[in-house]
């Protein structure tokens, strides 16, 4: 597998799971769960 | 739903690209730039408390505290630990220390208690925040605070380096290098919205207030290092992002605690819609326009996703440009597919090594981190 390719799939891994975060945020506010660092 | 499709498109473009192209024009069209302190004369500098929220991080604290007494500063900066219901080494390992920091034990309450308390015990003028695990550069206190000789500054945010970005191979997975690039867009972003006006938050290791301006959070507050900034920016003053003012961390080891990380961070921007409504106010937000392109466009993409694959999917028999799409979609997601697979291979890869090599491990046998050599940075001599 080249390099670039393996770059890519990371930053879209990276992407994906930004988006999925805000989604779960989204729901852990509204379930108040609280997270200390 | 070919309005709903290309509005996706062009709102998740804007918050990727278009914002950031609109930011670097502007900060080069009309930046602001921060005057500077650059005396040596001690008095001339304001003092300093330094703040560390911790809980149960009594294997750390030693090495940090010494860390925070060799920062070159005029005047010596007040220390300050706040252990917030720690149930380890923590009282034992800062008695090390006697008179040279002040802790302040509560019980368990939460990080923004905890900076509550410290802030309160605090008498420098500036209050600065600090975490337990970062290390900082040994001149990072006095770049952080040579911004405060502006009197707009209200706030000033060093800069996190992962070691990712550092140590090549220091943490050789998907996450990494994916959380690497980000960060360094994330910095992007910052230091031209601190030349514009202001950045949106602060990086939470390592950031500087105004003692005058703090306002005590509420105790279920997620992000301490953004509402409390940006209270200091709806109050018309600024947080400028110090470049040379630096700590470093290491990386998550592994995507499902760098989810974590992000889920609490997410949470955390809606969450602060409700604490400071006022963001959302163009007339009462002096940065408006940065607030809702990056933050509230942020929490906005995922819809703007979900919205575009759907729409290009039942648009996609009818015409061969949603058919384009919804393959091109397809095959991003593929590619994070990939990306995560090679993610969870790295990291098997590397747990299989962590256990042929570890022997006994304590935390207070780790090895110090290799902190890399910085050049540069003012020394100025006090008194």
């Amino acid at each position: 597998m080249s390099l670039r390719v393996r770059r890519f799939a990371k930053v879209a891994y990276t992407f994906v799971m930004m988006n999925y975060a805000a989604v779960a945020g989204l729901f852990a506010v509204r379930r108040g769960r609280h997270v200390w660092r | 739903m070919e309005t709903l499709f290309w509005t996706s498109v062009l709102l998740v473009a804007y918050v990727y690209v278009g914002y950031p192209l609109i930011l670097a024009v502007w900060s080069a069209a009309a930046g602001r730039p921060v005057r500077k302190r650059t005396t040596a004369d001690a008095r001339a500098w304001p003092s300093v408390s330094i703040v560390v929220a911790a809980h149960n991080e009594g294997a750390r604290l030693h090495d940090r505290v010494v860390n925070l007494r060799q920062q070159v500063y005029p005047r010596p900066p007040e220390i300050i630990v706040v252990s917030d219901g720690s149930t380890d080494s923590t009282r034992r390992t800062l008695a090390f220390f006697r008179d040279d920091i002040r802790l302040i034990e509560l019980p368990r309450s939460g990080k923004p208690a905890a900076l509550n308390a410290g802030v309160a015990a605090a008498s420098g003028d500036i209050v600065l925040f600090a975490d337990a695990r970062q290390y900082f550069a040994h001149d990072a206190v006095l770049q952080l605070v040579s911004n405060f000789a502006d009197p707009e500054v209200g706030g000033v945010t060093g800069e996190l380096i992962l070691d990712c970005e550092f140590e090549a191979g220091a943490a050789d997975s998907t996450v990494a290098d994916g959380v690497g690039l980000y960060w360094r867009y994330e910095k992007w972003l910052r230091r031209h919205e601190s030349r514009v006006r202001s950045t949106l938050g602060a990086t939470g290791a390592i950031y500087a207030l105004r003692r005058e301006l703090w306002q005590p959070l509420p105790p279920d507050t997620l992000l301490d290092d953004v509402l409390a900034p940006m209270r200091v920016v709806l109050d018309g003053r600024r947080i400028v992002f110090e470049e040379r003012a630096r700590a470093f961390d290491r990386v998550a080891p592994d995507g499902s605690a760098e989810s974590r990380r992000k889920t609490r961070t997410l949470a955390g921007n809606y969450q602060i819609l409700s604490l400071e409504p006022r963001l959302l106010f163009p007339f009462l937000n002096p940065v408006w326009v940065q607030y809702l392109s990056h933050k509230i466009g942020r929490l906005m993409v995922p819809w703007a996703l979900l919205t575009a694959f759907v729409a290009s999917a039942l648009l996609a028999a009818d015409q061969w440009l949603y058919s384009v799409a919804l393959i091109l979609q397809l095959g991003f997601y593929g590619l994070a597919a990939l990306g995560g697979w090679l993610e969870s291979r790295d990291r098997s890869a590397t747990g299989r090594a962590d256990e042929a090599s570890a022997s006994s491990h304590h935390p207070a046998n780790e090895p110090r981190r290799r902190i890399p050599r910085i050049s540069g940075g003012t020394r100025v001599k006090a008194g």
